[in-house]
């Protein structure tokens, strides 16, 4: 494996995928809105159109839940679709298709028939996007068994996850953040693909575990390297995929840090902070030095002004604020 | 630079001083020499003075408190200094003495003090007795053998809870305390601190202390080499020719300082009777033969005793300051011989155990005196005492009464004697049975010989029916 890196942005990094993906297996196909003609909404599909024609790089009306069934069909007939939604809000447009057929087939035909179907889809407030295309998806769709869940942090996790997304034989709903899209990162030449349910360390510790998902892996590294002035030596660990969820990395550290954050962006009602926290209680009970916090959206809708959206969304300094907080 | 003024330690038994009068008040000055304050002894009241110039800046006790020897009870600094971050510190020291130490925490304001002192700290949680502590440092506590409740530790985690940054600065803290010299002396002699008895301010290791340790293992190493020397000094100055001297000292001089205190402030007074062993040896085969625990003699005097203590809880009490405490809890210290001297393991609450359980307990206890690894909590809080000498063949004898309990029951040899016995016919005969004599030793301020008679025949009862002693 070549040891070269370049610098290449996140939504590079995820043309690279399918790119890549297209030309390994003529049964991957891309479909959604804008796709083709303008490269992706966010500029991840740039120049397959021209490369693979019309037949594998489709752009579709405006109906994602006819798209997204459209997807189905084709996954059940031996092909491995990747539909890109434009924002992962629209995920509710084509719910039924997502959570009633492509989540249960597998379950209802006993295992017969399978879906091997990747979902796109960006997540994130940041951009003024208001309520409706700002959410962050991944607490409710980690909620429906049938499901795979991921949430890359890196162009090299966006790209190496991606790859086993579309190897996988199950839906999986591949969250990518918008506002890391434009973000450059060192890239190797050559990504292998990341399995899925094996957390990353990306920082060690021993005062305090973060666990943190999609950009806040990168915010929490920005708040540790803060709070490393300050004398907290805080361990960082990027989940990669929230279904499977990797509970033997995280209670592993906890073990050691005695005090956990969880970190996501999605709301915290019901939210991905909450999940883990009540998942690894009974293995880390006994070593927990400090109730477990979680950082995440509040419990309101985004707003269009970015004078009240930026106080919502988590950043490094609320991270940084909250770990103070409790080592005060 | 602030000096704490301690209460002082004025004599080798005082535990608690009272301190009577303060003869400064705070902001007031004081010089070297002058008296602070008058402290209550058991023979007298004496001034102390203090050791420093400057201003009185905080009186931490007062007039009628009494209080542990070594707590921080005023401080002495400059006029212009900032002491209170040091108030707050000693204040806290002073609150932790009053709690390890509830037994003689005495009497005028002990019940608004302790008890608010307790409620009021930040690690209690409102309302409960239960301590606001992190599992994590519930778990380190527990490694270590800390019992939380019994430390004053102040909480510094999450809403002021102990977390484990707490328990180990208390293990950190708690390690040795040594003065530089003795530490230094300790390393070149390579004696581990661990093994010294302090005898500096709050068990502080002194240089006196590593140099006591040092003389006796060279007293132990050199028999040979100074055995000329020896000889020509094993005279002593009235001619008498000396074996060996060594010095009184360590648990030699704990054991003999606490059995002087009981003798000469307990005014002892005996009961012996001599027990029938027939039916208990025959009653013992059968257990042991019934079950896999071996029992003793002695699991079924404490049973009987326990019996007996149950029925007269008059003798199952303490003089403890000016107060009688009779317990309900019947805590049975049973005399071991160890090879570092005389030790005391105490089976707790043997008033809900069974004889088996009594048994087992007992085994546990003595097996772990002999490998002298007992833990402090398991040969103290007694409330009644057993001696054993049956199996040295001894035929009668008297013990001392453990303090601060108030009896002791000493146990002889079980051997066979010619009795007198009314038989069936009511005639008398004499027969040959197994007898044993029991002596109780009682402390006659609180236990009279009418009582003292009652308890003797409950156990004698008890130990010629034990049928009785598992129904």
């Amino acid at each position: 494996m070549s040891k070269k890196t370049r610098e290449i942005t996140y939504a590079q990094a995820i043309c690279e995928a399918l790119d890549e993906e297209m030309q390994r297996d003529e049964n991957v196909v891309l479909l959604g809105e804008d796709v083709g003609f303008l490269g992706g909404n966010f500029k991840t599909s740039v120049g397959l159109l021209d490369k693979y024609g019309e037949w594998r790089v489709k752009d579709t009306p405006i109906s994602e839940s006819g798209f997204v069934g459209m997807g189905i069909g084709m996954a059940l007939t031996g092909m491995r679709p990747v539909i890109e939604l434009m924002f992962s809000d629209f995920l509710l447009v084509a719910a039924d298709q997502i959570f009633n057929q492509a989540a249960k087939i597998i379950y209802m035909s006993g295992g017969q028939v399978k879906v091997p179907l990747v979902i796109r889809t960006p997540i994130g407030a940041g951009r003024s996007s208001a309520a409706q295309h700002s959410q962050s998806m991944q607490a409710m769709a980690a909620h429906f068994p049938g499901i795979k869940v991921v949430v890359p942090s890196t162009a090299v996790e966006a790209k190496g996850l991606l790859k086993t997304a579309i190897r996988d034989d199950n839906p999986v709903l591949f969250f990518e953040h918008k506002m890391m899209y434009n973000s450059k990162f060192e890239v190797p030449d050559e990504v292998e693909p990341i399995p899925f349910g094996k957390a990353n360390v990306v920082r060690e510790g021993k005062d305090i575990t973060i666990v943190a998902t999609s950009s806040m892996v990168v915010k929490s590294l920005q708040a540790a390297e803060k709070l490393a002035k300050d004398g907290i030596d805080a361990e960082v660990i990027d989940l990669r995929t929230i279904v499977p969820l990797d509970r033997e990395t995280i209670i592993e550290s906890v073990k050691k840090t005695g005090k956990l954050l969880i970190t996501d962006e999605a709301y915290e009602r019901c939210g991905i902070g909450s999940e883990i926290a009540a998942d690894v209680m009974e293995d880390v009970f006994y070593y927990l030095d400090m109730p477990i916090l979680r950082l995440c959206n509040p419990n309101v809708s985004l707003p269009f002004s970015p004078a009240l959206e930026f106080p919502i969304i988590p950043s490094a300094d609320k991270v940084y604020e909250k770990v103070k907080e409790v080592f005060r | 630079m602030a000096e704490v003024v301690i209460m002082p330690k004025l004599g080798f038994n005082m535990d608690v001083g009272k301190l009577v009068k303060w003869y400064k008040s705070e902001g007031d000055e004081i010089k070297k020499g002058e008296p602070l304050f008058a402290v209550e002894t058991d023979k007298t009241n004496i001034d102390i003075e203090a050791t420093c110039d400057g201003v009185v800046k905080k009186l931490l006790i007062q007039e009628g408190d009494s209080v542990a020897v070594t707590t921080p009870i005023a401080i002495i600094g400059e006029e212009n200094e900032d002491v209170e971050e040091l108030i707050q510190k000693e204040l806290s020291v002073a609150a932790g003495s009053s709690d390890e130490k509830p037994n003689v925490q005495v009497q005028e304001k002990e019940e608004e003090k302790t008890e608010i002192a307790k409620r009021s700290s930040s690690t209690q949680l409102q309302g409960t007795d239960r301590i606001k502590i992190t599992p994590r440092a519930r778990r380190i506590a527990e490694e270590n053998d800390l019992d939380i409740t019994q430390l004053s530790i102040v909480g510094t985690g999450f809403q002021g809870g102990i977390c484990a940054r707490d328990i180990l600065n208390f293990l950190e803290e708690s390690k040795v305390k040594a003065t530089p010299l003795a530490r230094k002396l300790s390393e070149l002699e390579k004696i581990d601190l661990n093994t010294v008895q302090g005898s500096g301010v709050k068990g502080k290791i002194m240089k006196q202390d590593v140099e006591n340790i040092i003389n006796e293992r060279m007293k132990q190493e050199k028999p040979e080499t100074t055995e000329e020397t020896t000889k020509e000094i094993a005279i002593s100055e009235d001619g008498k020719e000396i074996l060996e001297v060594v010095p009184y000292s360590g648990v030699r001089k704990i054991i003999g300082d606490r059995l002087s205190q009981s003798k000469f402030t307990a005014p002892h007074l005996y009961f012996t009777r001599s027990v029938d062993l027939s039916n208990l040896l025959a009653f013992r085969k059968q257990v042991n033969a019934s079950q896999e625990k071996k029992t003793s003699v002695t699991d079924y005097i404490v049973l009987a005793a326990v019996k007996a203590l149950q029925k007269y809880p008059d003798i199952n009490s303490a003089l403890i300051g000016d107060s009688i405490y009779k317990y309900k809890s019947v805590n049975v210290g049973v005399a071991v011989a160890a090879d570092s001297g005389l030790i005391v393991p105490v089976i707790k609450n043997a008033e809900k155990m069974s004889l088996i359980e009594i048994s087992k307990e007992a085994s546990r206890l003595i097996e772990k005196a002999r490998e002298g690894k007992l833990l402090p909590a398991e040969y103290t809080g007694g409330t009644f005492s057993i001696s054993n000498l049956g199996m040295f063949g001894i035929e009668n004898f008297t013990a001392i009464i453990n303090p601060p309990e108030s009896a002791i029951l000493a146990v002889s040899a079980t051997e066979k004697r010619a009795v007198v016995v009314t038989n069936e016919n009511g005639e008398d005969e004499i027969v040959i049975r197994p007898m044993m004599n029991i002596t109780l030793s009682v402390d006659h301020r609180l236990i009279d010989g009418l009582l003292a008679a009652q308890f003797v025949a409950e156990v004698k009862a008890q130990l010629e029916n034990p049928i009785g002693l598992v129904l």
